[in-house]
């Protein structure tokens, strides 16, 4: 079997704060084939989003990736230079944001934004040349009128076609990698099926795109990935496949995400959120982090942390029940 | 609709609360408590000024022309801050010059603080004609530079002490005018404000008990930074000549007596330019202190 | 745009008008006779002089008399008789607007060269010193008038070390850029820059520290945004991310302000003039108050004040065309 696309092993991500060292990703492990598309669920809080900076060397300053390695195409991500990291960025590695409106620069035409890719990456790349290929790709995720539009400001488009102009510049150097954080969460929910289908469509175009689809909605990445990796307080509790998980959830935390899924075949209003709060990611508690949530938490959940086991291949989960 | 006052929040925090609050809010912050301290300073100066120098501000000593302050050689400490080209004290002149400085800045805040919430109340709550005049007026004046103004009116009238004080009062009223306007506005149109108008509440009290209330806190911090404003342009009035007349001692005019001897007795300009310095930067801090804490919504550019 | 442009250029016409009466009001205004005060100021005026200056101020005219004959005169150029000096006032004064307007300019354009640079490197290097001089720099800044900023200059700079003249004026800096240019010889240049660096510094302190907190802090908002995260994931290298990204969002709030700054630059003109023997109009305006020269008076304030509108307007106009979210406003 070849090498993985990514594979993240014992990642460890930390923020100090004025209360002590915040631990937003805590000691991950995941791999990632080509292209897969996998879904990384959690709640808010839960170090998603900031696992998903780690990958790209995101993280802003004081934040800090302090322990693990990342291993993408054969490269060891975190014993790069900044610029080689950098040149990464946005031609293998891309990553799509949460809210389009505030993703664009205000100030700067949505060419600008998205030639700005090319002129990095293919400096020999001239004026004409790179407009075209800036239409094009404009084209490809259906901003109608790319030709027109092209030196036109953000504030001139909807969120929807944002969100649109901000894939486009993902794509544009076909990536083997793109993360996209919550794409369509600050969207309408109309527009949400459009940008998710938009997304769907234009990996099945590429040969080698994978993607991972972070967000706090389960059945928005049930219906688009094949793999599931769920989150909790900067830990990964279970991975599955997209289905397995659905039918058969194994972490207490997993079967309550799944039942909080609003659905039309239940009644309105028996929503079942889970009860309680993220545990505090400073000073976390002993033991299995949700086992203050956990309704099967026995004695063993609040002194030991349980670790990622494979269950059967392909289905990990850490949870003291299923040892 | 929920008919809560503001005012009424207002009469539940009595004067001594609100001066605890003050109190316990001021000692945490040290930039205001700077302020604060050297404010009080100034004034406590401003008022015992005769106690302290120890010299008649204006007499006229032929040794003491030109004696260097006591820290320079052949300085003494009879005259802490030296003598000035006339002989006179200039430590003496310095304390008393603070009396002058306080004085306009006062006549001058409460001037146009009066005025302008008189005539920005009687702009939003009559409205018409009236309103349009007045604020037009405003309009007019704030798009000229404040010190321009100034000079608009010390050129019309004369120079002088008391002309100064109009001017800068006319120059200052506007800020004051435009916020008690848009407060009277608003508090106007409230359903409780009809209420009181039907019961026979006159427009005078309804504007005592509603609008002055709810402005209070802007009002106090838009009239610490005038006070501050209003030092620099007596200052700088007075050294331009045009504003305080001698032979009473104004800082700006000791420093333009100064800026013809710098090359030969720096320190005439010396007492009268920290003393400046350090009660508008005091002033300042203090403000910056009250505003962060009555006032966050005020932006000062 | 276009409906804008008409609405804005009416209204300062108007202010325009409303000084012009103002000033041609002013022997109305004057408490006592306007005359026998100026005589005061100009001892050995005769009985015709007076008489002369009764017609031109139009002492015994009805107002609005008053005002359309100076207006008349304005469009004639004619903006009375300086009775100190005897010349004409609008002569005067046009040999004066040019040096006004190049000290207000110049501490413009040095408010912006030292600002931006002092206000990004606080705002990236926050909680260090350099952020904490900028801090006390503004903090002195906008608390210290503008003559004493010059005093401490000349008591540095003359009195101390002696490396820049304390007064004067050589000619305009422009003219001589333009002629050290073509010459290829800076020493005119040079000399001519020793006598407007003092005026200019201790007139643009303030904007300085006000610049300086200004762009400190909506530097410090816009290094947050979210749009500077995706220009990194574009491979945008840092440097990059922070001059183009960042700083053109930065700037805008800054320009909005310092358009209107020059208004208070030109203000502050007629104090540091005075401190350093500038020939503008601001030191011509308060020596004629010293004269006591009505016509004087009357011909710079209405010209400072008409500088100052046609700034102002000139400045909004140019903001509705290069920033594309106040075009977008607007709409």
């Amino acid at each position: 079997m070849s090498e993985p696309l990514l594979s993240i092993e014992n990642l460890i991500t930390r923020f100090p704060t004025k209360r002590g060292r915040l631990t937003a990703v805590d000691g991950v492990s995941l791999t990632l084939e080509r292209r897969e598309t996998l879904g990384l669920v959690g709640e808010s809080g839960s170090g998603k989003s900031v696992l998903g900076l780690s990958v790209m060397r995101l993280v802003q300053p004081p934040g800090m990736i302090e322990a693990g390695s990342i291993r993408f195409a054969g490269t060891s991500l975190l014993d790069l230079s900044t610029d080689e990291m950098r040149r990464l960025r946005g031609q293998r590695l891309a990553m799509i944001f949460q809210d389009p409106t505030a993703t664009l620069n205000p100030v700067l035409t949505i060419g600008e934004q998205i030639g700005e890719v090319l002129r990095w990456h293919l400096p020999s790349i001239g004026p004409a040349e790179l407009r075209e290929r800036v239409v094009e790709m404009l084209d490809r995720v259906g901003i109608p009128n790319a030709r027109q539009r092209f030196g036109d400001y953000p504030h001139e488009f909807s969120g929807g076609m944002q969100q649109r102009v901000i894939i486009a510049a993902a794509l544009i150097l076909n990536p083997a990698l793109v993360i996209a954080d919550e794409p369509t969460t600050a969207l309408d929910v109309t527009v949400q099926a459009q940008i998710l289908d938009l997304l769907r469509r234009l990996k099945d175009g590429e040969p080698e795109t994978a993607i991972v689809l972070v967000s706090h909605d389960l059945g928005v990445v049930g219906e688009m990935c094949e793999r599931i990796a769920v989150m909790y307080a900067g830990n990964l509790v279970e991975v599955a496949p997209a289905d397995d998980i659905l039918d058969d959830p194994k972490h207490p935390y997993t079967v309550g995400l799944i039942a909080s899924i609003p659905r039309l075949d239940r009644e309105v209003g028996a929503l079942n959120p889970i009860p309680g709060r993220l545990a505090d990611p400073v000073t976390p508690p002993p033991g299995c982090k949700f086992h203050a949530r956990c309704a099967h938490a026995f004695e063993r959940c609040r002194v030991e942390r349980p670790v990622l086991k494979t269950l059967v291949p392909g289905r990990q989960v850490a949870c003291h029940l299923h040892d | 609709m929920s008919a809560t006052s503001p005012a009424s929040v207002e009469s539940l925090d009595p004067p001594v609360a609100a001066g605890r609050r003050f109190v316990s809010e001021l000692v945490r912050n040290p930039k205001g408590l700077t302020g604060f301290v050297l404010i009080f300073g100034v004034v406590f100066i401003a008022i015992f000024a005769p106690m302290l120098a120890g010299h008649d501000p204006t007499r006229q000593v032929l040794e003491a022309r030109f004696l260097p302050p006591v820290f320079a050689e052949d300085g003494t400490w009879g005259h802490i801050l030296g003598g000035d080209n006339l002989g006179r004290d200039i430590l003496a002149r310095v304390l008393y010059g603070s009396r002058t400085s306080i004085l306009v800045a006062l006549l001058v805040v409460f001037n146009a603080m009066v005025v302008g919430s008189i005539l920005g109340a009687i702009a939003g709550y009559f409205g018409g004609l009236l309103d349009a005049v007045i604020m037009r007026i405003a309009d007019f004046q704030l798009s000229f530079p404040f010190i321009l103004v100034a000079i608009l009116m010390l050129a019309i009238v004369g120079p002088g002490f008391w002309t100064m004080v109009f001017a800068l009062s006319v120059a200052l009223w506007v800020r004051f005018a435009r916020l008690v306007r848009g407060e009277t506005l608003k508090i106007r149109e409230l359903e409780y404000i009809q209420a009181a108008k039907s019961i026979g509440v006159g427009h005078v009290a309804i504007i005592f008990s509603h609008v002055i209330p709810n402005v209070l806190p802007t009002i106090i911090v838009i009239a610490t930074f005038d006070v501050a404003e209003v030092v620099i342009a007596e200052a700088a009035i007075s050294f331009l000549g045009l504003g305080t007349q001698p032979p009473t001692p104004s800082w700006g005019m000791m420093i333009s007596e100064g800026r013809n001897y710098l090359f030969e007795n720096y320190w005439m300009a010396l007492g009268p330019g920290i003393a400046i310095m350090t009660t508008s930067i005091a002033i300042n801090l203090f403000g910056d202190f009250l505003r962060d804490t009555y006032d966050p919504r005020q932006e000062r550019l | 745009m276009f409906g804008y442009l008409v609405r804005r250029v009416l209204s300062a016409l108007l202010v325009i008008v409303c000084v012009v009466f103002v000033v041609s009001a002013i022997s109305k205004l004057v408490p006592g006779d306007i005359v026998d005060m100026m005589e005061a100021g100009n001892p050995g005026m005769t009985e015709q002089d007076k008489a002369i200056l009764r017609e031109q101020l139009g002492v015994n005219k009805p107002v609005f008399e008053t005002f359309t004959s100076y207006l008349g005169g304005i469009f004639r150029g004619d903006l009375g008789n300086s009775t100190r000096l005897r010349s004409s006032a609008a002569v005067l004064i046009a040999e004066r607007v040019p040096a006004t307007l190049e000290l207000a300019l110049t501490a413009l354009f040095l408010a912006l060269i030292v600002a931006l640079p002092l206000g990004i490197l606080c705002a990236l290097k926050q909680g260090t010193a350099i952020d904490y001089f900028g801090t006390i720099v503004s903090t002195f800044g906008v608390a210290v008038p503008n003559f004493l900023i010059g005093i401490i200059l000349i008591l540095v700079f003359s009195v101390e070390l002696q490396w820049l003249p304390s007064t004067g004026y050589k000619g305009s800096v422009v003219v001589a850029a333009w002629e050290a240019l073509k010459a290829w010889d800076g020493s005119v240049l040079w000399d001519r820059m020793r006598y407007i660096l003092m005026p200019a510094v201790s007139l643009a302190f303030f904007a300085i520290a006000l610049n300086t907190r200004l762009i400190r802090s909506t530097m410090l908002e816009v290094i947050r945004q979210d749009y500077l995260q995706f220009a990194r994931a574009k491979g945008v290298p840092e440097r990059t991310v922070y001059l183009k990204h960042a700083l053109r969002n930065a700037l805008i709030p800054t320009v909005t302000i310092v358009g209107l700054q020059l208004g208070t630059l030109l203000g502050g003109t007629f104090i540091i003039e005075n401190v350093f023997a500038w020939p503008g109009i601001g030191r011509l305006a308060v020596q004629s108050i010293f004269w006591r020269d009505y016509p004087l008076i009357q011909a710079s304030i209405l010209v400072a004040a008409c500088v100052f509108v046609l700034i102002n307007l000139a400045v909004d106009l140019i903001y509705r065309l290069i920033d594309p979210r106040i075009r977008y406003v607007r709409h």
